[in-house]
């Protein structure tokens, strides 16, 4: 369904609760009541988006459904209510539905609701016959469905540029998915302003939790470290971040719904960076020594952040205290929790370093450094599952087999240090034809003998890497 | 799609599959409504999730695998309809709201289509149905159908759910100008995708995962990322999957920055690795140990706690507003879980930073108003006098913001007892500022307009008055006799002039009532009005039980005033005079009276021709001098 139409059918769900609103104050206050117009002149608000193009709106309602242009609004936990309760005042009319009409004005408005408003007096037949004595032009009621479609389906509105569907057969087709939605739903969660209008929490967990299920299985998600870039958005650092933890949780044993919260802690830690930027600009390379002091902040305004966007809850409680403690030094004041998505939110910014150009830093070399660097401000378990999630050598690493084989890490496996690998370059170093690759865990008769600094590394990455 | 005649609904030519999927919804169903009222742990639900547990596990062992989609409107099973959304010809729901039939419960928790595969245990379904009616008693932000089914980890249950979340959703009564709280936006795109619910193995296909010697058939690495190794035309560069900004916006790397640096410390991963690993079992039982720690306090324990660090951390105005409005959520999501102990100690984290709830009498308000209410009104009227008494001491602690639900729990009450608890509990709410109360006395119900009458009365004092008059013009007797029962609250020289005006009423109980207030305390106008009335024209015209009132209550309180008036009636009738109940009240009256006046008049009375008129005298005379 367009956005477009998404945003029709939610401008109707606001008249819809605006003329409910309009009706239950006409119970205290009479037609022509200070009150009662102002709620007349915000049901006129909200009508005129709806008429701005120049057609008539119809609400019509059918088996307690409402449609709006013949459209069916939506039935959401928080409209169904007004839904109802619009279907009732019509059904009380013994009326199918209304047209309002560009053009309609206030007092045209207040006059149709003069004889709307008393149930029981005007109905049916005779409440349109009402409308048209008062001279009408602009509202009318509709005394059947006749002539009126409704159902009807919104054409298709194909994307300008629809990205390639993902195959849930392919290779790891359900991490890569699962992936992709987490990317294009964190990208909306930070980039469009929605934590300012109020988030549920379920919704987030549906965004890590098909993660959270490839995780442990021959094709995890971690593959898609490989993906980490240095000019990351907060998206999709956020959904790095959330693989790793998961990865670490999942390494620890944690139990499903402790999972779910370690992934929505994780896609949630840095909610409170976006103000920083925004307040101190985009051009970090130019931040004063003060500038990033200021920046620490953003684990508090991440926590104000939320604690406004979100009902609190076991969960939203969770993520707070992780935004909160993520960059805390002293393992014994961080929660275990936060200390998870320490360690996995260090490991994926060292990581992006990586993909700086003149970088020579390998996936190997980060772990090590993240370990040696940082390593004393998390729980010993949570440093060895983070080697357990991520393995000893990290995907995209290129490591050399016992046989001289050159390999690059896909994905971990149950032993940290016998990762699924790919076979890229033999033991000349000479690249191998897509023909001759063959990707699989380390043979059992094989062992990694090296991880490969970045300048034994077969030359088209190399290349890469110098330009 | 034309919906079938009420109550009915047509089976003719479903399979056996479908009629008994049909049945098992129904059960569901009616399972939910129970839920719904009583609690998912009363005992009858139980009972009734028992009974359901068993006929769906029979319905997947006769019939499965059964793959049940998900409408808004409808549940389909394959291409058949086995549970519709029911209305009338009108369109007006039969069995209950439409969002409480089962097709929209299911449908706003985000469910699109649930399997029940074969092999399917009684663990799991009673799991399933365990979950379905936790869900459905109230809307919950955190958990919903989906996630607690992903974390059952259940390995024969399946779930295709909506990944998108709702849009917007305005709060109701919603204006241009206030503050919106909405739902959430959108997350992702609307393509359902499937969710695996087993915990430990990866069942997406239905067949056992492939042995690792398999994934060597497969020898791409997934292209999407890339491939800096090729050599024979692959692409090479990553292709990030991330979408494009939106228009406006700021640029998606711009709201991020790296706040980590790389660490000058260099040792080999493989080094550090096998110092950690030759302690890894010390250190995993030390972490379980503290992660059951971390993990153990309650909710509410862990909020304050957090809180007071937050507080301890940023102390600025801004904080703590945040901090409330997270607060505030929680009240309100107790409260729509009917935990009233949870709620009240959400309250108490929130008065501790708003004691006096300046701060956040609006927000409550407006969280409140958001509220399922028949939930929480249904929930009242099953509950124990326990239960009830616990929500109306939070109610009246949370004060005017849960007005509005206190109204609609005293409007939705079916028993006696709860709608007396909720009238009280409104006169102790709004015992300091019962204006609050005005906006209710318009309301369409008589019953919630008596009740709030009520209300006031047990406020009492002069500021209930003017809402006391408005209500007495109410259409309905009940409401104007609450308003001259509460009348007895108000002190004396107030209530007076409108126990006055109640005088000509027609109800005799309502009279009966207003005249007994006027005997509590001597009133000139009070004797004044009922001479008035005695002496009116039309005072013949009344009923004799009117008069008899009339003129039983003017014995407690008339003086000497009234004697002309009583001598008059005493003697209506003149030679043809009878006897009447009237006419020896009268004359009891002035006996009541007892002043020289009076006693003149009944000794006159005594010499008159006619025989009713004497006897009437008599018989007051002869008896003792107290109320007749």
């Amino acid at each position: 369904m367009s956005a477009k139409i998404d945003l029709i059918h939610e401008q109707g769900l606001v008249v819809v609760h605006r003329f409910v609103q309009l009706m239950r104050t006409s119970r205290t206050y009479a037609v022509g009541n200070q009150t009662f117009s102002r709620h007349l002149a915000e049901l006129l608000a909200g009508l005129e988006p709806l008429l701005a193009d120049g057609g008539d709106m119809t609400l019509a309602v059918r088996a307690g459904d409402v449609y709006l242009n013949g459209s069916r609004l939506p039935l959401r936990q928080k409209s169904l209510r007004f839904l109802e309760a619009m279907a009732d005042e019509l059904g009380m009319r013994r009326i199918h539905g209304l047209v309002f009409r560009p053009g309609v004005t206030i007092p045209e408005l207040e006059a149709f609701m003069r004889v709307f408003v008393p149930s029981e007096q005007f109905k049916g037949a005779e409440l349109a016959a009402s409308c048209v004595e008062q001279g009408l032009d602009h509202v009318a009621v509709l005394l059947d469905l006749e002539g009126i479609a409704l159902d009807v389906e919104p054409a298709p509105v194909a994307p300008a540029e629809a990205p390639p569907a993902l195959d849930e057969n392919a290779p790891f087709g359900p991490a890569l998915i699962a992936y992709e939605q987490a990317l294009s739903g964190a990208e909306r969660l930070f980039a469009t302003g929605a934590l300012e209008q109020g988030v549920e929490m379920r919704w987030v967990q549906r965004l890590v939790q098909p993660l959270a299920d490839t995780i442990g299985t021959p094709e995890p998600a971690t593959l898609a470290l490989v993906d980490i870039g240095h000019e990351d958005s907060g998206g999709t650092h956020a959904v790095h971040v959330t693989i790793t933890a998961l990865a670490i949780g999942h390494a620890l044993g944690l139990a499903r719904r402790e999972l779910s919260d370690v992934g929505a802690a994780a896609l949630l830690h840095d909610a409170g960076q976006p103000e920083i930027v925004r307040v101190l600009g985009s051009q970090m390379d130019h931040w004063s020594a003060a500038d990033w002091k200021d920046a620490q902040q953003h684990t508090l305004l991440g926590v104000r952040r939320l604690a406004v966007a979100t009902p609190l809850g076991p969960t939203a409680l969770r993520a707070m205290r992780v935004a909160l403690e993520h960059h805390v030094e002293d393992p014994q004041r961080a929660s275990l929790l936060a200390q998870i998505v320490s360690c996995a939110d260090a490991f994926v910014s060292v990581l992006a370093h990586r993909a700086m150009p003149g970088s020579t830093l390998t996936p190997y070399e980060a772990l090590g450094r993240v370990l040696a660097g940082y390593g004393e401000r998390w729980h010993p378990a949570v440093r060895i599952a983070l080697v357990r999630g991520i393995g000893l050598y990290p995907p995209g690493q290129v490591v050399r087999l016992d046989d001289g084989t050159l390999t690059r890490t896909v994905a971990p496996t149950a032993d940290p240090e016998r990762p699924l690998v790919e076979a890229i370059a033999d033991a000349h170093g000479t690249l191998l034809t897509s023909a001759q690759r063959w990707l699989g865990p380390v043979p059992a008769e094989r062992s990694i003998v090296a991880a490969l600094p970045l300048e034994q590394w077969p030359a088209a990455q190399q290349d890469e890497r110098a330009a | 799609m034309s919906m079938p005649p009420t109550g009915r609904r047509t089976r003719s030519g479903l399979s056996p599959a479908a009629l008994d999927a049909a049945d098992w919804l129904e059960q569901l169903e009616r399972l939910v409504h129970l839920a719904r009222r009583h609690g998912p742990y009363a005992s009858h639900v139980r009972n009734g999730r028992e009974r359901a547990t068993v006929d769906g596990v029979h319905l997947v062992h006769d019939h499965g695998p059964i793959v049940l989609t998900v409408l808004p409107l409808e549940i389909r099973l394959a291409h058949e309809s086995v549970m519709r959304a029911e209305g009338d010809e009108a369109g007006h729901p039969t069995r209950g709201p439409i969002e409480r039939q089962l097709p929209a419960v299911l449908h706003q928790q985000g469910l699109r289509q649930l399997s029940l595969l074969d092999d399917l245990t009684r663990d799991e379904m009673l799991t399933l149905v365990q979950i379905l009616l936790d869900v459905s008693t109230a809307h919950d932000p955190g958990d919903d159908l989906v996630t607690l089914l992903w974390r059952a980890g259940l390995a024969h249950v399946r779930v295709r759910s909506a990944a998108s979340a709702p849009l917007q959703d305005a709060e109701p009564g919603h204006s241009p100008s206030a503050p919106v709280r909405v739902q959430a936006a959108d997350l992702v795109d609307d393509r359902p995708f499937d969710q695996v619910l087993s915990g430990d193995s990866f069942s997406r296909h239905q067949e056992p995962p492939p042995p690792s010697s398999d994934i060597t058939s497969r020898t791409t690495f997934p292209a999407v990322f890339g491939d800096p190794f090729a050599i024979d035309g692959a692409p090479t560069g990553p292709a990030p999957a991330t979408s494009a900004p939106t228009a406006g916006e700021p640029a998606p790397a711009d709201t991020h920055f790296d706040d980590w640096l790389i660490p000058s410390e260099d040792a080999t991963a493989g080094a550090l690795w096998q110092q950690l690993v030759f302690d890894e079992d010390r250190h995993a039982a030390d972490f379980q140990e503290r992660w059951k720690v971390e993990t153990s306090p309650t909710h509410a324990t862990q909020v304050r706690a957090f809180v007071d660090e937050v507080r301890a951390a940023d102390p600025s105005e801004d904080m703590r507003d945040a901090v409330l409005t997270s607060l505030v959520s929680w009240v309100a999501n107790a409260v729509q879980h009917c935990e009233w102990s949870e709620a009240r100690q959400a309250l108490d984290a929130v008065r501790t930073l708003d004691p006096d709830g300046s701060r956040t009498e609006a927000p409550l308000a407006q969280s409140l108003a958001g509220l399922d209410r028949d939930v929480v009104a249904e929930r009242l009227d099953a509950a124990t006098q326990e239960e009830q008494a616990r929500f109306f001491a939070l109610a009246v602690a949370i004060g005017r913001p849960i007005l509005d639900l206190l109204i609609h729990v005293l409007a939705q009450a079916g028993r006696a007892r709860l709608r007396a608890a909720a009238t009280t509990a409104l006169a102790y709410t709004c015992g300091d500022q019962p204006d609050a109360l005005r906006p209710y006395l318009n309301d369409s119900r008589w019953h919630v307009v008596r009740n709030v009458v009520f209300a006031l009365g047990q406020i009492g004092g002069p500021a209930v008055m003017p809402m006391l008059v408005s209500a007495s013009r109410h259409l309905d007797t009940r409401v104007r006799r609450a308003v001259v029962q509460a009348l007895g609250q108000v002190p004396a020289p107030q209530r007076t002039p409108l126990l006055v005006q109640q005088l000509d009423s027609s109800d005799v109980p309502l009279l009966q009532h207003a005249l007994q207030l006027m005997t509590r305390e001597p009133d000139a106008r009070a004797a004044s009005a009922l001479i008035d009335r005695i002496s009116a024209p039309d005072f013949e015209s009344l009923s004799p039980e009117r008069k008899l009132a009339l003129l039983q209550t003017l014995a407690d309180v008339a003086d000497d005033q009234a004697v002309p008036a009583l001598e008059q009636l005493l003697h209506r009738g003149g030679w043809f005079a009878r006897r009447s109940p009237e006419r020896t009240a009268a004359a009891r009256t002035l006996a009541r009276i007892g002043s020289p006046l009076a006693m003149a008049a009944l000794q006159n009375g005594l010499a008159a021709r006619a025989d009713a008129v004497r006897l009437a005298c008599a018989d007051a005379l002869d008896q003792p001098r107290t109320a007749p």
